[in-house]
């Protein structure tokens, strides 16, 4: 990622995002797996005019529908298409209810460790020295402990909740973020104009913010990317254990979890259709992202 | 086919694939090569030698390969070779040595085991047999107690010991033809004759054929019977070294011979040609080197054989340069 | 190289020590135990009495000070829930979780290698695109979900294998493992396969990048000018090289293993380490999950340590130069 050549070939520009773009279009791996993340993206954001029923309205779940196999019709008369779960709410509303939550979680943690990482990274770079030892110590250590281990131990400190699963996986990503960003902010530090730019006495945030954010912006979208698939993954193994989300705010880790109990008695479908889509979406973002990186850093890929 | 021709290579044609359509890095190349000869082989880099040593070892890269002409070696057709015949020649009849010694040895197995392979690949022996071998071949290359080194790893010899190692394992089934691509250009300038030396005294004795592949015209005029001048996958002048060196006939082997130290005078500047190699995918309609010539004319425009000028002696120009009487060495 | 290791196990000690204060703080910052200790309803007096029994009432640094002392003499605290000392309950519960791991290491490289070895040398080949298309997808398939299908399909449909536990195990050459009974097989290869599959994505994409790397190299030119067949090229110059890189990278991942295996072993009631510390964490059991943490932070140490040894002792550039320095 330190190769200066593909640093500048992100420079932000119109241009190099259109040719960017372009090239993702042209694969059909590509095309297939982005189209497939915006139609997830989409659904997961209008879910409740997509979802032909709103599983979480009480009102209409009854417990008479429970554990219909996929294709029958609810007592309403709606057809399940992926049958229902123990306490008859439609699969495939909670599916699409489910990936909302996953979605959110995945995104906002990034969102998150992203802006921690960058201001860790760039200070770091920044600054050099002891402050950039200091600080990437910290990285190392955090990133020699699995990223599952570091966040069921948070959890376990934090307790359930939406927010925390958060703040869980936030605190497990930032380091290597910091680390990217570091990297490739090290390259410009190293080049020479750098140094004429820091006797032009400009602020530090000046020049941080012109000189060495651009720099990252490549590897960080990247990272961005792979990494989104990998806390999605993460959090439903947390949820999965117990230690995730609320049944009261199901994400695709819990309903696969919650599904887990009728699997010996045959139902496979309340844990087999979750999982599907949490493989199809991790899946998608991977490839995608692995595309990405081949067109944005074509040295590295191969 | 010529009975005492060790090697022929007729109209050689090795091409890459890339996104711009097909690119020639040998194109059209003839040569014979006897029993015994040494050829040189001179061109500066991307003129397409190397490529031609890995054509004749069946050694090119996929996605490349040979897409026309013939190479015969001992009278057999070799061209069409599969993996495992070419197996049983590599090593046994042609060997080659590459550039780098740095590079070109295991760094993780003993050097005894990587010479020892070379012979058992093609001989049935015993292992004890084999070191024996090894070990006589060592010495002949000039490396002392060869018992020590034979359990030593690479990383503990010099660059000019592992390029002995390299050429002793090369000599190790006494093969009938040796492909050296530029053994002595990473070596220091005393290590480098000395090896040179050494090529020379063990092919005369034992009737090797060698090609030796250069950049350096210098190098080559010591060691080479006839050399062959190589410009953008192209031979573009060939003959006996002595002749050829007295009378260049192309422009660009006067250009290459002007370029070398020894041809110019203390405290100058070293002569250079201008420009650079013409892009492979993209070569002018006639002959490559006109961009660059200094007595290019409209005649350049379209590609000349190679023809003979005197027995021993083709070039390929419109225009050769003896021929107006003119000698770009200044003797 | 004695002095690179005494080095190595000098920093090690401090990160250990670090480590242990940064977890006894994280773990006192929240949470009360006692309310797990006691019934809701019990009396403020009885409260009072298990706070002081269990010596929580002190303040954290004679807390923290106890700790370190009982944990260099061996005694990391009792399990609040089994009331029996945390490093026994941990050392019992190890050797499964270490069977789970290692068998699921073995079968992450026999999988794994010759297949990442095959896409390396046909990189543009079907062959190479369906293996590297799979490890995408193995990396991209979570791996409870996918012990749960393979509980479906392995036990619940076909009935070919038990769906949890350990099965029997048997002592050979004192070790006990169900790596020596038919029954303990069984029971094995489930959770074993489950928890290799992460791996057996990340071992092809490593051997594929330096199959690919390796076989650019000069000396791999020069052994086929020497006339070597493919598979002696394989064998004696391919394999040797990037196995290197392979065992350090796969040494550091056994640790992520022993982590990953508090999944695994959840799905598949697998007795060891990691049932133990999800158990734990859900319980508030205190003790426990330290002693987990340090054991993990320790084994990680050392696992570093052995890889660069085995780094040192694998590659001769790295050995001959300590000898001859």
């Amino acid at each position: 990622m330190s190769n200066p050549k593909a640093m500048s070939a992100l420079r932000p520009g119109n241009e190099r995002i259109s040719k960017t773009l372009q090239a993702l279009m042209s694969k059909p791996t590509t095309l297939i797996s982005g189209l497939l993340l915006l139609s997830i993206v989409v659904s997961a954001i209008f879910a409740p005019l997509i979802a032909p029923t709103n599983p979480y309205d009480l009102a209409t779940v009854s417990i008479l529908d429970g554990r219909l196999a996929p294709g029958d019709e609810m007592f309403d008369g709606t057809i399940a298409w992926l049958g229902t779960d123990g306490a008859g709410r439609d699969v495939l509303s909670a599916i699409i209810y489910g990936l909302r939550t996953s979605l959110i979680v995945a995104i906002s943690s990034a969102l998150i460790a992203l802006t921690v990482g960058l201001a860790v990274g760039l200070t770091a770079a920044f600054y050099g020295g002891r402050i950039d030892a200091f600080l990437m110590r910290i990285v190392d250590i955090q990133l020699s402990f699995p990223a599952i281990l570091v966040a069921l131990v948070l959890l376990a400190l934090l307790g359930k909740g939406v927010d925390k699963v958060i703040i869980a996986l936030a605190i497990v990503q930032w380091a290597l973020y910091a680390r990217t960003v570091r990297a490739a902010a090290m390259v410009e530090r190293r080049k020479e104009y750098f140094e004429a730019v820091t006797c032009l006495e400009l602020s530090n945030a000046r020049i941080i913010w012109k000189h060495l954010l651009p720099n990252s912006v490549s590897s960080l979208i990247v990272l961005a990317t792979l990494q989104t698939a990998h806390s999605i993954s993460i959090e439903a193994t947390l949820s999965f254990l117990g230690v995730g989300v609320p049944i009261t705010e199901p994400s695709l880790g819990s309903l696969i979890s919650n599904g887990f109990d009728y699997v010996l008695s045959g139902a496979y479908w309340i844990t087999f259709f979750p999982g599907i889509m949490l493989l199809a979406t991790v899946a998608a973002i991977n490839i995608f992202g692995d595309q990405l990186r081949a067109i944005i850093n074509p040295r590295i890929s191969k | 086919m010529n009975p005492t021709k060790l090697l022929s290579i007729q109209g050689l044609r090795t091409e890459f694939p890339t996104p711009d359509g097909p690119l020639a890095a040998v194109n059209g190349v003839n040569l014979e090569i006897a029993r015994g000869d040494v050829l040189g082989i001179v061109g500066e880099s991307g003129s397409g030698k190397t490529v031609l040593g890995l054509s004749i070892m069946g050694l090119v890269d996929q996605p490349g390969r040979v897409t026309a002409g013939r190479i015969t070696f001992d009278g057999t057709d070799v061209t069409n070779y599969s993996e495992a015949q070419w197996q049983g020649l590599r090593g046994n009849k042609v060997a080659m040595i590459f550039q780098d010694p740095t590079t070109s040895l295991n760094p993780v197995q003993r050097i005894g085991a990587q010479m020892i392979e070379a012979i058992q690949a093609h001989r049935d022996i015993s292992s004890d047999a084999a070191r024996q071998i090894v070990r006589e071949a060592m010495v002949r290359v000039g490396i002392n107690s060869p018992d020590e080194r034979l359990e030593a790893y690479p990383h503990q010899f010099s660059g000019g010991m592992r390029q002995r190692v390299v050429i002793a394992t090369a000599l190790l089934n006494a093969p009938d033809l040796i492909i050296a691509d530029e053994p002595t250009t990473a070596l220091d300038v005393t290590v480098q004759a000395q090896i040179l030396r050494d090529m020379r005294r063990l092919c005369r004795d034992t009737g090797t054929a060698l090609i030796w592949i250069s950049h350096d015209l210098g190098v080559v005029a010591q060691i080479a019977h006839r050399v062959a001048v190589m410009y953008a996958g192209r031979i573009v002048e060939q003959g006996a070294t002595e002749e050829m060196l007295k009378s260049p006939s192309h422009p660009y082997t006067v250009g290459l011979m002007a370029s070398m130290p020894a041809n110019t005078p203390r405290g100058q500047r070293l002569a250079s040609i201008p420009g650079g190699l013409p892009q492979l995918s993209n070569l002018p309609k006639g002959c490559s080197f006109a961009p660059r010539c200094t007595h290019a004319t409209e005649a350049c425009e379209i590609l000349p054989d190679l023809c003979f000028t005197s027995a021993n002696h083709a070039v390929r120009c419109v225009s050769p340069l003896h021929e107006r009487g003119q000698h770009a060495t200044g003797d | 190289m004695l002095a690179f290791i005494l080095r190595r196990i000098m920093q090690s000690v401090v990160v250990l020590f670090v480590m242990s204060l940064i977890v006894f703080s994280m773990i006192n910052l929240v949470g009360d135990p006692v309310d797990m200790l006691v019934n809701p309803e019990s009396l403020p007096e009885e409260i009072d009495r298990v706070r002081r029994d269990f010596g929580l009432d002190q303040p954290a640094y004679v807390q923290y000070w106890k700790f370190l002392t009982g944990a260099l003499s061996g005694d990391l605290g009792n399990s609040f829930i089994f009331g029996r000392p945390a490093l026994a309950l941990m050392a019992e519960r190890f050797p499964a979780t270490l069977e789970l791991a290692t068998t699921a290491l073995v079968i992450a490289v026999t999988v794994g290698l010759p297949l990442g070895v095959y896409a390396g040398l046909r990189p543009n080949g079907w062959g190479a695109r369906i293996i590297m298309g799979g490890s995408v997808l193995g990396i991209s398939v979570p791996t409870f979900w996918l012990g749960l299908m393979m509980i479906i399909v392995f036990s619940v449909i076909l009935g070919w294998l038990p769906v949890s536990g350990r099965g029997e195990t048997a002592v050979f050459f004192g070790i006990e493992s169900s790596l020596f009974t038919v029954d303990g097989l069984k029971h094995i290869i489930l959770p074993a396969t489950n928890l290799a599959l992460f791996k057996i994505a990340m071992v092809i994409r490593l051997t594929r990048a330096g199959t690919e790397e390796v076989m650019a190299q000069d000396y791999i030119k020069f052994a086929r000018a020497k006339g070597l067949s493919s598979k002696r090229i394989v064998r004696a110059h391919l394999l040797p090289n990037i196995l290197i890189p392979i065992i350090t990278v796969l040494g550091i991942e056994f640790g992520t293993l022993i982590a990953f295996a508090t999944v695994t072993e959840s799905i598949f009631a697998w007795p060891g380490l990691g049932k133990l510390v999800i158990d734990a964490i859900v319980n508030l059991d205190r003790p426990i999950v330290v002693a987990y943490l340090l054991f993990v932070v320790a084994l990680f140490l050392v696992l570093n340590l052995v890889v660069d040894i085995i780094y040192a002792v694998l590659d001769p550039r790295v050995r001959l130069q300590g000898e001859e320095g």
